[in-house]
């Protein structure tokens, strides 16, 4: 029958023309949204490791008890609308301070009129098993909440935005400290702004965290290189004023890590 | 009238108008034609009531009562205010209908066209109804009604009464001596409207009055015209005496132009009178550049762009400080986006292919964008469905996350989040007043905050999220208050005989910036709460408006009007100090003395500091019992309090962890101060459920000879008030030396009050054609008159029914379903009587429409439309014609830069079965008149004649680009006009059309050189190609020169003109 025969090449039509829809449909979608992934070269092949995994460390009962008080201060502060969601698989007390007159752990910045040059003391046994314990009682959601701030970060820096991008990580940092990525690409971006003294800091609280992270050990051994020759810091500052925010991102984008 | 319907009693309509040649008409093929188009949702079905008063009848629903008796409050004032200045009483009450919100307004049926958000109301003079809208602000409401009870004035003075007729031409003045005078009727101009204006002045922006006069429905800047006609009234008014307002039009009503008729009242011609209008604005602007600043001069544009039709607006800065989340629109679509502070640019598109998925339009207001203190949340607004909503947008995950849509909130405005917290404070109107809430977006939480019947706006949370400041209507005019979550108690801040407006807490918590309208022109002020005193910041000429502070407090972000359009300015804040001196400074620069402080004269550094507890007056409150008692009992009229809080349901579209709840225990500030000391008395007024009652809207007579033929026409329209039932009645009658006695009649009902609409039709109609065997173009036919008479005259008689049911999913998605019962008789009427055939058609069609398209003057320019149509006609007898009918139409636009598109088309249709009909390709899509019927013309196949090819089956595909040439070019010579576009567009189109039994050859294309005979050749796809001049000169005219082709050979040039918009 003609009619059965015109039935199915138009049924096929029909359906040509449903897929095409929703092709166009895919390709916009496709061409409109950006990826959310870092470039390749942006990616590190290097990871945060599980502490599990790393040196054992220790931590005292009375480091825990004063770290709960600090805590609670800092996040009446900090407080946001997904701190607020999310914060609960976050243990107050195993979260490390700060900032603060005490020394917890890692080190911490002394505020004063003349900002000394803060000092990283080593973790014991316990303290970096307690860190060790309290990072791997961290909810998926956290971890992937950190992967977001490091890639939109990231997303920041490849625009030249860099007080958005250090304002998100250090709003992170001042939620869950645990992370080390987050203390090193926020190193890496106080290093771009010429911050040196926080930069170093944190590269130590990264490389305290995870100590046998090459990326963290370049990072700050490449940083005390060039705090060695003053010349070479005007030099480098110089350069920056010249090219300003104009500057391609540079090789410490190449570095930055992810959760 | 059903989307499906109207076209067929407009062509019917339009056929009976013309000469008898072009009267074919097929209603079965009209049944299967699909048509696009956005749907007109009734989301609600309305409960109407009415009031009756000295001097109007008001409809309203009981839920708003209070604003409509507000409404008849304002309206009588306004009547005996316009009578005053027109020395006129209006021949009959009008009727006035009020909807309570915007989103309801658009669903009138009075119009039955999409109204967009900047219509503020309407007035029509067919039966005097004026529709209003509340906004939220009862000023601005109290103002529209007056504009359009002036309207009905003016209509009532030219016409002599409600037109009620709907073919003869209504006497119009001049739009802008229409305009002019409703503005004049309102009261004096508000600061925007002044800022408006003395940016034209003082830019030389004004628009020549010769060209209102000639093309105002063309103009660029339509606000401004509205606000130079009010000037222009004004000045009339005040230089020749308030008489010439009135005669202004009695004077027309007897002169045939602008220019005559100002020489007959005032002596001079339209371009004396815009000299001497002119010079006396800038004797009034000018001074002001001695005493105050350019923005420019102390801030810097954010947007480098001399787009006119760019608009940025609703601005919010990000966590960092680097970039602004805003509203911006290109004159073709509008998207929330996210752009570099320091370069303007654009950054990312957040609302990125969401229109028609998550919502129908963006809100455009001030305030629909805020950023949160977290960083990564973005809160915009827009419409969905009956009412906006808040839709929260991921920065991280760059997608949407939670939407809230709160019932009895239709609109919602002014979003700014607490720094502190996830709750975030809007304005929302409903119930007839606009009021501020907070809702929690993590538990989605409800809470009203204020529940006063004037309006509040602009709320701003104080940085340690204790406190909420927000700019509330006291009498007429704003004061900033600020209310204390804590104790829920409200104190004044700034109150002052102007508005104070934009409230924003510096991060120390105790300055506040704000706007006021001091002298006229809105300006940055500081108000320190500890000291109890204000800085003035600014002393601009051209005015500021909604400023936004950067959430570290050093710089704020603001909009200003310059050169006739809205733009964004980055400001440094000043330190402390800084502004102690900058207020001295500008104090002394207009011969004041600046103010001395109450406090310690030395200028302090700031220190953070909680916020003081802010003793000012409070307001009286009530709790929620009480105010609900007094609701009660409240005598109506006395006491204008609605409590919108006492409402429960909370619609929250996403899916949330925890179930939303309304705060019920926190009513505050529920004001009963009187807000209508001297209202009119609207007690005793007869008041009464509405009740349909249908009327005529006009009725047109027309009769007509045309070779041999005589015709007598006559149309009624029909509906009832609130335009839910309409009917239409159309009749033909024909009389001739060879016939006699023909009744054609067609009369059609539509009911539109609920959200599906339906219609019936039944008709009757005769048509005539000469006899030539099946030969002739039309069905077979040649029209009467032409010279190929063969064997006499043919009448083809058509009667049957119609029927239709609309279904519209939302704004862009419809089914669609019908019905249609067509008997057809054709015989020889002439100089026998003998019947050829006769058949009927029992016809079934369904279709789906998505139309989401961005139109523009001479074609779409952005998005895409589709449908699926399929219909079968039942052989329930025998001799009912059966077949089945298949049609897809899709079409996308593709923006190519700012205004050029690329349009790609398909279709694809197949009539099949044993009666299948007749479809037709070729030429241009549009030729009408002169083929209205049996013509099944599926669209453009260019370089070919007009309907050349035809068969049962057709595929065609169309792609188009289209570029601008001109835009808004206004000639003087002959006459002053405007052609507002002109476009250039280059072609491709393939299509063919071919019957069953054939097979279609899909390569390589028919070779142009060679004739094709499509009875005896092998189907082939043809090809054409060429470009085209697209002109809007009243209508979209097109000009277009094309070529067949098949890629290797060409034909000659064939050029094609036709009316309509490109496909």
């Amino acid at each position: 029958m003609p009619f059965v025969d015109h039935k199915r090449v138009l049924s096929l039509g029909v359906a040509a023309f449903v897929v095409a829809s929703m092709g166009w449909t895919g390709c916009t979608q496709a061409i409109r949204r950006p990826s959310q992934s870092p470039p390749w070269w942006a990616v590190s092949p290097a990871v945060d490791v599980d502490p599990q995994t790393e040196t054992p460390a220790s931590a005292t009962s009375e480091m825990a008890q004063d770290v709960t008080t600090e805590v609670s201060a800092d996040s009446s502060r900090s407080d946001s609308l997904a701190s607020t969601a999310a914060s609960a698989s976050i243990t107050d007390s195993t979260r490390l301070p700060m900032a603060g007159p005490r020394i917890y752990g890692i080190g911490s910045i002394k505020r004063s009129a003349e900002p000394e040059r803060p000092t990283v003391v080593e973790l014991s046994d316990d303290e970096r098993q307690r860190l060790r314990d309290a990072y791997a009682e961290r909810s998926g959601e956290d971890r992937e909440r950190v992967e977001q701030v490091n890639a939109y970060a990231l997303w920041c820096l490849e625009r030249d935005m860099w007080a958005e991008a250090r304002t998100h990580l250090e709003q992170a940092i001042a939620r869950d400290n645990l992370a080390a990525s987050l203390h090193n690409n926020l190193g890496i971006l106080y290093e771009r702004l010429g911050e040196s003294d926080q930069a170093r800091l944190s590269y130590e609280r990264a490389l305290a965290l995870q100590p046998g992270k090459t990326a963290y050990q370049s990072n700050l051994r490449r940083l005390d290189e060039a705090q060695v020759s003053r010349v070479q810091e005007e030099d480098r500052v110089r350069r920056r004023s010249e090219y300003g925010e104009d500057e391609e991102p540079d090789d410490l984008l190449r570095i930055m890590v992810h959760d | 009238m059903l989307p499906r319907l109207r076209p067929i009693l407009v062509l019917l309509a339009a056929c009976l108008m013309l000469p008898l040649p072009s009267i074919a008409q097929d209603i079965v093929s009209s049944q299967l034609r699909q048509g696009f188009g956005r749907n007109k949702v009734r989301y609600k079905e309305f409960d109407w009531h009415f009031v009756e008063s000295e001097h109007l009848l008001l409809h309203y629903e009981p839920e708003f009562e209070d604003l409509a008796d507000r409404a008849v409050g304002y309206l009588e004032d306004a009547y005996g205010h316009i009578s005053t200045i027109m020395r006129h009483e209006l021949s009959t009450k009008p009727p006035i209908v009020i909807f309570k919100s915007h989103y309801e307004f658009q669903q009138n049926n009075i119009i039955q066209a999409f109204l967009p958000p900047g219509v503020a109301g309407f007035a029509e003079p067919l039966r005097y109804r004026m529709v209003i809208p509340f906004n939220g602000d009862l000023d601005d409401f109290n103002n529209v009604l007056t504009h359009e009870l002036m309207h009905i004035f003016q209509y009532d003075v030219v016409n002599r009464g409600p037109v009620r007729r709907i073919s003869n031409p209504i006497a119009s003045p001049p739009t802008w001596i229409m305009e002019g005078m409703a503005e004049y009727s309102t009261q004096e101009m508000n600061t925007v409207d002044e800022m408006v204006l003395r940016d034209a002045v003082l830019t030389d922006g004004l628009i020549p009055l010769e060209v209102m006069d000639a093309s105002w429905h063309y103009l660029p800047n339509p606000f401004l015209a509205y606000k130079q006609s009010h000037s222009l009234i004004e000045y009339i008014a005040d230089n020749f005496g308030p008489e010439k307002v009135s005669r202004l039009l009695r004077a027309w009503d007897r002169q045939s132009g602008s220019d005559r008729l100002l020489e007959r009242l005032i002596d001079m011609d339209m371009e004396s009178l815009d000299e001497r209008w002119q010079a006396h604005m800038r004797k009034k602007y000018w001074p002001l550049l001695q005493t105050r600043d350019y923005v420019s001069e102390f801030a810097e544009r954010i947007i480098e762009s001399d787009d006119f039709f760019g608009l940025y607006t609703s601005p919010d800065w990000s966590l960092g400080g680097d970039m602004l989340a805003v509203l911006s629109t290109d004159g073709v679509e509008q998207h929330v986006d996210i752009i570099r502070i320091s370069s303007g640019k654009l950054v990312e598109r957040v609302s990125s292919g969401m229109r028609t998925r998550q919502y129908d339009d963006l809100t455009f207001n001030d305030g629909t964008v805020a950023w949160g203190a977290d960083g990564r949340t973005i809160a915009f607004v827009a419409k969905a469905g009956p009412a906006d909503r808040i839709l929260l947008w991921d920065l991280y995950d760059k997608e949407l996350g939670k939407a809230f849509q709160f019932e009895g909130v239709e609109v919602i405005e002014g979003l700014d989040f607490d720094p502190t917290s996830g709750r975030l404070a809007f304005v929302g109107t409903g119930y007839g007043q606009s009021d501020i809430y907070v809702v929690d977006t993590l538990t989605g939480e409800l809470q009203q905050i204020t529940g006063t019947p004037q309006r509040d706006s602009y709320p701003s949370f104080s940085p340690d999220g204790r406190y909420l400041a927000y700019s509330a209507k006291q009498g007429h005019q704003f004061d900033i208050r600020a209310y204390n979550f804590e104790n829920d108690t409200v104190s004044t801040l700034v109150a002052t005989p102007t508005d104070d407006l934009w409230p924003e807490w510096l991060p120390a918590g105790n300055k506040i910036l704000f706007v006021s309208t001091r002298e006229g022109i809105n300006d940055l002020f500081v108000y320190h709460l500890e000291q109890d005193r204000e800085y003035r910041l600014t002393q601009t000429v051209s005015g500021i408006m909604a400023p936004r502070l950067s959430p570290d407090g050093k710089q704020l972000v603001m909009s200003t009007y310059y050169h006739g359009r809205r733009e964004l300015y980055l400001m440094d804040m000043p330190s402390w100090p800084e502004i102690r001196r900058q207020d001295e400074t500008l104090a002394a620069r207009s011969g004041g003395v600046a103010p001395v402080p109450r406090v310690d004269d030395e200028f302090e550094e700031e220190t953070e500091s909680a916020p003081t507890e802010m003793d000012s007056t409070t307001t009286p409150r009530l709790g929620l019992d009480e105010a609900v008692a007094l609701l009660a009992q409240k005598a109506r009229g006395q006491t204008a309090v609605k409590l919108a809080d006492t409402r429960t349901d909370l619609n929250e579209t996403a899916a949330s962890a925890t179930p939303p709840t309304v705060n019920h225990g926190n009513p505050a500030a529920i004001e009963l101060s009187s807000f209508f000391d001297d209202a009119y008395n609207v007690d005793g007024l007869p008041r009464r459920r509405y009740r349909p009652k249908l009327e005529f809207d006009g009725v047109s007579l027309q009769m007509g000879y045309y070779s041999g033929f005589l015709s007598g026409i006559a149309h009624l329209s029909m509906s009832d008030l609130l335009g839910n039932h309409s009917a239409s009645m159309f009749t033909d009658y024909v009389g001739s030396q060879e016939i006699s006695n023909d009744f054609t009649f067609a009369v059609s009902y539509a009911y539109f009050s609920r959200r599906a609409t339906y219609g019936a039709t039944i008709f009757n109609w005769n048509q005539y054609f000469n006899d030539t065997q099946g030969r002739g173009p039309i069905g077979g036919y040649y029209p009467v008159g032409s010279t190929n008479l063969t064997q006499g005259l043919i009448r083809s008689r058509q009667s049957g029914l119609l029927a239709d049911i609309s279904y519209p999913l939302d704004v862009f998605r419809r089914m669609e379903l019908s019905y249609s019962f067509v008997d057809e008789v054709r015989e020889i009427a002439w100089p026998v009587t003998e019947p050829v055939e006769a058949f009927g058609t029992h016809l079934v069609k369904t279709a789906y429409v998505h139309d989401s398209l961005n139109n523009g003057l001479l074609g779409p320019t952005a998005g895409r439309r589709y449908y699926v149509s399929v219909g079968r006609a039942f052989e329930l007898v025998e001799g009912d014609r059966s077949f089945t009918h298949l049609e897809a139409d899709y079409r996308h636009y593709f923006r190519l830069g700012r205004w050029s598109v690329l349009g790609i088309r398909g279709v694809g249709m197949g009539s099949l079965g044993r009666d299948g009909l007749a479809y037709n390709l070729g030429g241009p899509a549009w030729f009408l008149p002169f083929y209205p019927g049996y013509n099944l013309n599926l669209g453009p196949l260019r370089g070919y004649s007009f309907s050349e090819l035809t068969g049962s089956r057709v595929v065609l595909l169309n792609s188009e680009v289209r570029v601008p040439f001109i835009r808004n070019i206004t000639f003087g010579w002959p006459g002053t006009f405007a052609i507002p576009a002109v476009d250039g567009a280059f072609f491709v189109d393939i299509g063919s059309a071919w019957n069953k039994g054939q097979d279609l050859d899909l390569w390589p294309l028919q070779d142009p050189l060679v004739p094709y005979n499509p009875a005896t050749d092998e189907a082939r796809l043809q090809g054409g190609m060429g470009f085209s001049f697209l002109v809007y000169f009243l209508a979209p005219l097109n000009f277009e020169f094309a070529r067949r082709t098949d890629f290797r050979e060409y034909s000659d040039w064939r050029m094609h003109f036709s009316f309509g918009k490109a496909f």
